[in-house]
């Protein structure tokens, strides 16, 4: 379902450039749940947001469910991130002013759901996540591994076809990780979602079935 | 989802106590001013609406030139003209004159009533919206000496009895049988006399010399006012031609000495607010002012909406994540950009919340000072239109920050927030900042030269004593059976009788004069005194004497001169003025009895001109009485006492001299008023610093971290944080010190004894403002200063 073909990336620094992605070729097929490794610096985010369509590639073409998205404009992209991409960040990036319960209902208020649905669907997802008593909580009163559980919800709740993940672990101990991972693979096992995650570790890799290892801007083998 | 944006502005609201309250507190301090100024301009716009064909009535208008090449607009038109629209031009369905003469004292049993009123004829109530609540206005006012009052006068005049069929009589213009009763009229008006009499009682008034002859008269423009209701389908120009065809008909055209008149037609809906003619009647204000107090209202709100945009756009840093999260989400930018007009506008509606309790307020206290913005009373149209207004309001400041906002990029500020670009860079806030204190400065130094002029003003010293002076009125007793009986009263040291009291706007009487030297005439101001008037008055006698203390009441025989006088006549020294003679307008001769040293007879705007006293009984309108301290309850009460004996049943009415002075010349009205506008605009400015400073120093907390580690001392790192805000209040003194001196110099024109503005009134006033700008900065840059470098950087 995305498909790159000679993706490059680059920032201008100065009077010359600097380059993040050179000539990444990559295709994920719907269903897979892909770790991407490297080191610090090696374009692993950059490519995370190409995907998502949150930074557009300096050149290559992406194609994404087989529709050319590199040079889409804003609101198109918006409508994918709509329905399509569903996102977790490392740092959750929850809303300080919205409550559990909000935070997860916000995509369903752009896709312009009726109350009822959005109510449905909030409590749903509550329910699987065993969350349903912190729904009125605001972020700041959660652990670490419960506020990256509310961003998890948040994703799924517009059900999107594929989630990215950057470093979704990277701010939790292991004991929270392991929920966390395990959580991502019941997504992909259970609801067939298509999981991409950037990740330090190695263990985490695991729990995916590809790993695609990064270094200076090129896809390693 | 609008609910869920105004949640979520209420919740932003609360978090961020500072930030909201210096954007309400602004808003709300402005727009109370605002709010004023919306309910005296709806007002100042509702002259004028009942008229039943308002669209096709015009007054007549006269473009009048002057022998002398001198040219004036004037409100007035000639009285036979409306016959002449009448009879001569089918254009006309009515025209109507109203003739501006019938004023003057009207007696009814015992009282004695001043009543402004107008001729006019049965026309009058098929042009205007008038409506009669009792008699016929077909025939009210048809035949002569009939006269239709306001309900008002009416009342004054009759009491509770019905006025109808009732006769008016007035001292100089006879009697009017009262053939109607006005109702009050549904709105505002140009026209609002209190009496209107049969313009057919005029013939006959003209036959007996008691008025000047107008009715016919094309030459005269002063006192008549000519309205004309075209028949519908009758366009301007049609009235235009006619007018230049009556102009031509009637008038040769302006020449070298010849003066010339040309008429011109006014419609009825755009004579209030008043266009600044001459001879305009009615108390709608000028153009002048009505857009003066916009400008003011407008002015004070874009300062508010100021401090908004920038305050926002610092703290769009704290906002910057959310808008990412919600883009990410699936929000567009419109989206995103609706929320935060939604956040403004909720906050200006916060703002009107207050700003309403703030007017309810200084409504109640009108003494806080603006009180010369009056307007309607509060009714829920109005209400309506403020709820606009803020709504509009609301929008305009949130415009710009919801754009900045709306505009980031999730990718960037997702990742890292450092690198954010605030939108329009430091040029916008720092510009915003300057406009904000020049105006502020310029305001205060404007305020520092109104008030030292006011004071100095009520501290100078007209020449006259004004001190343990108590005025009386005469009311009709003679003066000098009054002075007899008021000097038994213990503690009296001394009484004149005077036409009104020295240094008092609109007391003094003018004159025409002609002397030896100045064969044409000269206008003079006078005053009528007794004998006692120079003593009680303490005016420096410098030649002759005062008047004697027997004098004829009926035949003028003397005058006491100032010396401007002796000098318009030419004269160099004050004792070679004694004896010669004056002319007075009457063509009555006087000699001149004594020459006194130049006071301020005028309140201090004006320079002192020629003036004379004069012994005139039949103007004297008061006592003066000079009295002796220690008790004054008690002399109050004897003098009282007094006066009730030689008038019995009407009311006693005193006042001190020296309250009446001050009451008239302090400008205590334009002085309090003029201090709340720099007090709000000077607040707003320092909270948009404060709020500003506060933000833009918790951005730089690391730095300050990195800094203090470093070994950067607390005194060091105030000086940093606020060098930069010092340089830019520096740049608003740069502006507002011209300005603000200009503008006082202005100001000061309006006087002929005036301060000079001195270069303590322009250091004290940008001192001041700098004290306030360094108190709200150095609060902000002193605590961040004291912060522990440990909390900050280890959050990072």
């Amino acid at each position: 379902m995305i498909e790159l073909q000679k993706i490059s990336k680059h920032y201008p620094v100065g009077f010359g450039k600097n380059e993040i992605l050179k000539d990444v070729d990559l295709t994920i097929r719907e269903g897979e749940f892909v770790s991407i490794m490297g080191p610090s610096g090696s374009g692993k985010s950059t490519l995370l947001h190409i995907l998502g369509l949150l930074e557009e590639p300096s050149a290559g073409q992406y194609l994404f469910q087989g529709e050319r998205v590199d040079k889409m404009n804003e609101k198109k992209r918006t409508q994918l991130h709509r329905g399509a991409i569903g996102f977790v960040f490392q740092a959750y990036h929850l809303i300080d002013e919205l409550t559990v319960y909000e935070n997860i209902e916000t995509p369903l208020l752009y896709k312009n759901l009726s109350g009822s649905e959005r109510k449905s669907k909030v409590a749903d997802v509550l329910d699987r996540f065993n969350m349903v008593a912190k729904k009125d909580l605001f972020p700041n009163q959660l652990s670490g591994g419960q506020q990256q559980l509310v961003g998890i919800a948040r994703a799924i709740v517009a059900e999107p076809r594929v989630i990215l993940a950057d470093e979704p672990t990277g701010n939790l101990h292991s004991d929270q990780a392991k929920v966390i991972m395990e959580l991502f693979k019941q997504l992909n096992d259970q609801d067939k979602i298509t999981i991409v995650q950037v990740t330090h570790s190695d263990l985490n890799a695991t729990y995916g079935n590809r790993i695609i290892q990064i270094r200076d801007g090129y896809i390693q083998g | 989802m609008l609910l869920r944006y105004i949640q979520i502005a209420f919740r932003n609201l609360r978090r961020q106590r500072l930030f909201a309250f210096i954007n309400i507190a602004g808003l709300a301090l402005s727009m109370t001013v605002c709010l004023m100024v919306l309910k005296s301009t709806k007002k100042n716009f509702s002259y004028d609406k009942f008229h039943p064909a308002a669209s096709r009535t015009w007054r007549i208008t006269s473009q009048a030139t002057t022998q002398e090449g001198k040219h004036y607009h004037m409100a007035s038109a000639p009285l036979p003209l409306a016959n002449v629209l009448r009879q001569d031009y089918a254009i006309a369905e009515e025209a109507v004159s109203l003739y501006g003469v019938l004023s003057g004292n009207v007696t009814a049993g015992k009282k004695k009533l001043p009543v402004s009123g107008a001729f006019t004829e049965p026309a009058f109530f098929r042009v205007f919206g008038f409506r009669l609540q009792s008699g016929n206005p077909a025939t009210a006012l048809s035949a002569p000496n009939s006269i239709v009052l306001s309900e008002a006068t009416a009342s004054r005049i009759f009491g509770t009895t019905s006025a109808m069929g009732k006769v008016v009589h007035f001292e100089k213009l006879g009697d009017y049988i009262v053939t109607g009763i006005l109702a009050p009229p549904p709105g505002l008006s140009h026209i609002d006399y209190e009496a209107y009499a049969s313009l057919s009682s005029v013939q006959a008034l003209e036959q007996q010399g008691l008025l000047p002859e107008r009715l016919l008269n094309w030459n005269n423009v002063q006192d008549g006012y000519v309205y004309v209701k075209l028949k519908p389908d009758v366009s301007e120009a049609s009235l235009a031609t006619a007018l230049s065809f009556i102009s031509r008909r009637y008038y040769q055209p302006a020449s070298k000495g010849i003066g010339s008149i040309t008429l011109e037609q006014q419609s009825l809906r755009s004579i209030s607010p008043s266009r600044e003619m001459y001879n305009d009647i009615g108390s709608a204000p000028p153009w002048g002012k009505v857009l003066g107090e916009i400008a003011v209202g407008l002015g004070l709100l874009v300062c508010a909406c100021f401090n908004y945009i920038n305050l926002s756009i610092v703290r769009s840093l704290q906002r910057a994540r959310e808008v990412g999260v919600r883009k990410v989400n699936g929000a567009y930018r419109w989206q995103v950009f609706m929320q935060f007009i939604v956040e403004s506008v909720i906050m200006c509606v916060l703002a009107l919340l207050l700003a309403l309790a703030l007017l309810l307020l200084a409504e109640h206290y009108t003494s806080i000072g603006i009180g010369f913005l009056s307007g309607e009373p509060v009714d829920f149209m109005l209400i309506g239109w403020f709820l606009l207004f803020s709504v509009l309001t609301g929008v305009l400041a949130g415009v710009i920050p919801a754009w900045a906002l709306s505009s980031f990029q999730p990718a960037k500020v997702l990742r890292n927030m450092v690198d954010i670009k605030l939108f329009g860079g430091l040029g916008l806030r720092k510009t915003l900042i300057v406009i904000q204190f020049s105006l502020s400065l310029t305001a205060i130094i404007f305020f520092v030269t109104v008030y030292r002029q006011f004071a100095y003003k009520a501290a100078f010293n007209m020449g006259f004593a004004r001190e343990n002076i108590l005025n009386v009125p005469l009311a009709d007793a003679d003066f000098q059976l009054m002075k007899d009986r008021m000097m038994q009263v213990k503690g009296v040291e001394m009484i004149t009788a005077s036409s009104g009291t020295l240094g008092v706007p609109r007391h003094s009487g003018f004159m025409q004069i002609k002397t030896a030297v100045n064969g044409s005439h000269m206008q003079a101001g006078y005053y009528a005194g007794d004998a006692d008037f120079l003593k009680v008055m303490q005016l420096k006698l410098l030649a002759g004497s005062g008047f004697p203390a027997t004098m004829s009441r009926d035949h003028e025989q003397y005058v006491i001169v100032n010396e401007q006088m002796v000098k318009a006549m030419n004269l160099t020294s004050p004792s070679d003025a004694i004896g010669k003679a004056i002319w007075l307008s009457d063509s009555a001769m006087v000699s001149i009895i004594g020459v006194i040293k130049d006071f301020n007879y005028q309140p201090i705007e004006a320079p002192v001109f020629p003036m004379a006293i004069r012994f005139v009984p039949g103007q004297f309108t008061q006592l003066q009485v000079l009295v002796d301290t220690h008790d004054k309850e008690a002399l109050t009460a004897g003098i009282k006492k007094a006066w009730l004996e030689m008038h019995p049943g009407e009311t006693f009415s005193a006042e001190w001299m020296s309250d009446l002075m001050h009451e008239k010349t302090s400008g205590k009205e334009p002085v309090s008023g003029l201090a709340v506008l720099v007090f709000m605009i000077t607040v707003i400015a320092a909270l948009g610093l404060l709020g500003v400073v506060s933000y833009t120093t918790f951005t730089r907390r690391k730095e300050i971290g990195v800094r203090k580690v470093m070994g950067a001392g607390v005194s060091g790192l105030v000086l940093l944080l606020s060098r930069n805000y010092l340089r830019l209040i520096l740049l608003a003194g740069l502006i507002a010190l011209p300005l603000g001196y200009l503008g006082s110099l202005l100001f000061l024109q309006i006087f002929a004894n005036r301060i000079s503005i001195g270069f303590f009134t322009l250091a004290g006033s940008f001192v001041a403002l700098l004290g306030i700008a360094l108190l709200a900065i150095i609060s902000q840059t002193w605590r961040a200063a004291q912060s522990n470098p440990v909390d900050v950087l280890r959050n990072d």
